[in-house]
Parts: C-alpha cells; structure tokens; sequence
C-alpha cells in the first residue's frame, strides 16, 4: 500500500519544481545567440529571403529589431527627377509586409553577398545585390492578374544585423532600388 | 499531487498574468474621457462640433485599410493622433501621413496643431474642417448636448 502523500511534503516539491523551471528558462534564454559569425548571419538572411519569398509577413516583421528603420531610394522607370526616398519605422514596414502578402507572384533572387563582421561580433554589415520581379499595378487591382508590366526590381541593400533577446534581427535597412518595367507577355511570372 | 493541481493552476494563471502585465506595452492611448469630449473647430470661437473626438476619427479613418494609426503623449491634456501609410507615387512609394494635435480644455478637446506630408499641408483650421466634413455626410452619432437640443426642436 502506498503511502499518501501529505500537502506538507509536497509543498517544498513545488517550490522546488517552480525553481527548476525557472533555471530551465533561464538556461535557455541563455542559449540565445550571444556572437556573431559568417555562418550564423548567412543563415539568417537566407531565413529572411526566404520569408520574403513567401510573403508571410509575421515571418518578415519578426525578424526586425524593436526600433528598426528602413530607408529606401527608388528610381523609378521614367522618372527623370529626383528619386523618391521613404524611411519608415518598423510599425509601417510590418504594416506594409501584410500588403506585400497579397502578391500571388513574386520571384526573389539574391546576386551577391557580403559580410563584414563589427570588432565585438555583436553586429554586422551586410551588403547584397537582389533581383526582384513583382506585377506593377498602376491602380488597385481587382485581381491578382491586373496589370500589364513586370516590374523588375534591381536592389542594392545595405543592412545592419544584431542580436536582440538572444536572436539575430535586422537593425537597420538602406536600400537603392532602381525600377525597369517589362510587358507581361515577355516575362510571365509563376503563381506560387 | 490533485490537491494541488488547482492552487498550481492558480500559481502558473497568477504569474503568467504578471508577467503579461509587466512585460507586454500596450499602445498607449488618451482616457476615455477625452475620446468622448466634443472637439471643437479650430476656429478663434473655439465653435462646438457636435461630434466627439472618437467619432470624428472613426469617421475619417476606421476604414483606412493598411494605414498605421497611433497616439503620442505630449503630455497629460496633449496628443497627437497620427495615420501613416505608404502610397504609390508616380515617382515611387513615399510616405504619406496626417498628424492632429489635440489639447484638452474644460470638457472640450481643441485641435492645435495639424500636419501632413504634402508639401503644402493646410492650416489647422482648413484641415480640421476637412475632416469635420466626413461625420456630417455619415450623419456620425452627436454628443448629448447637440442631441438634446435637436430634440427640443
């Protein structure tokens, strides 16, 4: 016959389950990334490129640190006066992936990448060359096949990653995005 | 261990809720209070408009789909409302934004101050009536004081 346990036994079991549980945690936490290394930011932007090719915006916004900002200069195809700058906050740049995920096609294409590690391997500079192509939709479009041109998106991006609780984020974004429209009969784009 | 399932229940739903508290930030946002005082023109007579602060941004921007709308505190009686998006522009996105300062006075809130992003942004005044336009045409729900008087009419 096994014996009852009594509340008052089982009361420092408690305590003690509630402290293992908390050094767990605390463990884990721990076990966040700590430094920098080529290997570790390639991973994560090959983790963000492929967020951005599935348009998930949760998946995009996540990995952008809390006081984020993304600065872009965009050229576009025939415009022969200043390019347009925008810089927004990480509020509008999530705000903006959630209309990103509406795009029923999109290809994303990394050229080129280059690491430059900070001296405390807390950070680091990462400059890359994208192709983008994406639908140009001149109006609000009733469907997803609304448009006539392709827009091809050739970007060069400087960004900042560092860690934040334990993850690697962007920092920081600076982009140059220079804009060619194809006819969409010259350059049909994949439903995916 | 079953007596104590229901006090551990409490102990993890008691911490969890702390925890929520202390460590989530909620956007911050003025009283209820303010958002139900009547806003008045920004006119020199400081003009009732009939229409609470809370209805005349519902109005306006409830249905700005995508847009970002937020509040800062400038201080206690003091906040800016401000809605922001990106827009096609026929040289690129670009920044497009509306920000409203409203000052708390009495039971009334006034609008100080109004800016966008255009290059020319209308006066206080102009673009407070602009967005006073939007309930009028809705027939927005008034306050009480305009609803008693239309009663008594």
């Amino acid at each position: 016959m096994q014996p009852r346990h009594t509340g008052k036994s089982l009361i420092p079991r408690l305590i003690a389950t509630v402290l293992v549980a908390a050094i767990a945690a605390a463990i884990l936490t721990a076990c966040g990334t700590r430094r920098l290394d080529d290997a570790k930011v390639t991973a994560f932007i090959d983790k963000a490129d492929n967020a951005a090719r599935k348009r998930f915006a949760p998946e995009i916004c996540a990995l952008r640190g809390k006081t984020f900002t993304s600065h872009q200069t965009f050229h576009a195809e025939g415009n022969r006066g200043e390019p347009a700058e925008l810089t927004i906050d990480r509020k509008l740049f999530c705000s903006e992936a959630g209309k990103f995920s509406r795009l029923e096609q999109y290809v994303l294409e990394r050229k080129s990448i280059e690491i430059k590690l900070a001296d405390d391997l807390k950070s680091a500079d990462v400059h890359a060359v994208y192709t983008e192509k994406l639908p140009f939709y001149e109006t609000p479009p009733t469907t997803a096949s609304d448009y006539r041109d392709v827009q091809v998106l050739e970007t060069v991006d400087h960004s900042r990653v560092g860690i934040e609780d334990g993850d690697i984020v962007f920092l920081s974004t600076d982009a140059d995005i220079t804009q060619t429209l194809v006819p969409k009969s010259d350059m049909p784009l994949p439903y995916d | 261990m079953r007596p104590l399932a229901g006090p551990a229940a409490l102990l993890v739903i008691v911490v969890g809720g702390v925890l929520l508290k202390y460590c989530s930030h909620p956007e911050p946002k003025p009283d209820r209070n303010f958002m139900e005082a009547e806003m008045t023109a920004a006119d020199k007579d400081q003009t009732g408009t009939c229409y609470s602060v809370d209805v005349v941004l519902t109005a306006n921007f409830a249905l700005a789909r995508g847009a970002v709308k937020s509040w800062t505190k400038l201080d206690d009686n003091r906040w800016t409302y401000k809605v922001e998006d990106v827009q096609s522009g026929p040289a690129g996105p670009v920044h497009a934004f509306l920000a409203v300062t409203l000052l708390r006075d009495g039971n009334r809130v006034r609008p100080v101050a109004y800016e966008t992003s255009d290059k020319e942004a209308p006066s206080v005044e102009v673009g407070v009536k602009a967005l006073l336009q939007v309930p009028d045409h809705f027939h927005s729900t008034k306050v009480d004081r305009c609803k008693q008087a239309e009663e008594t009419h």
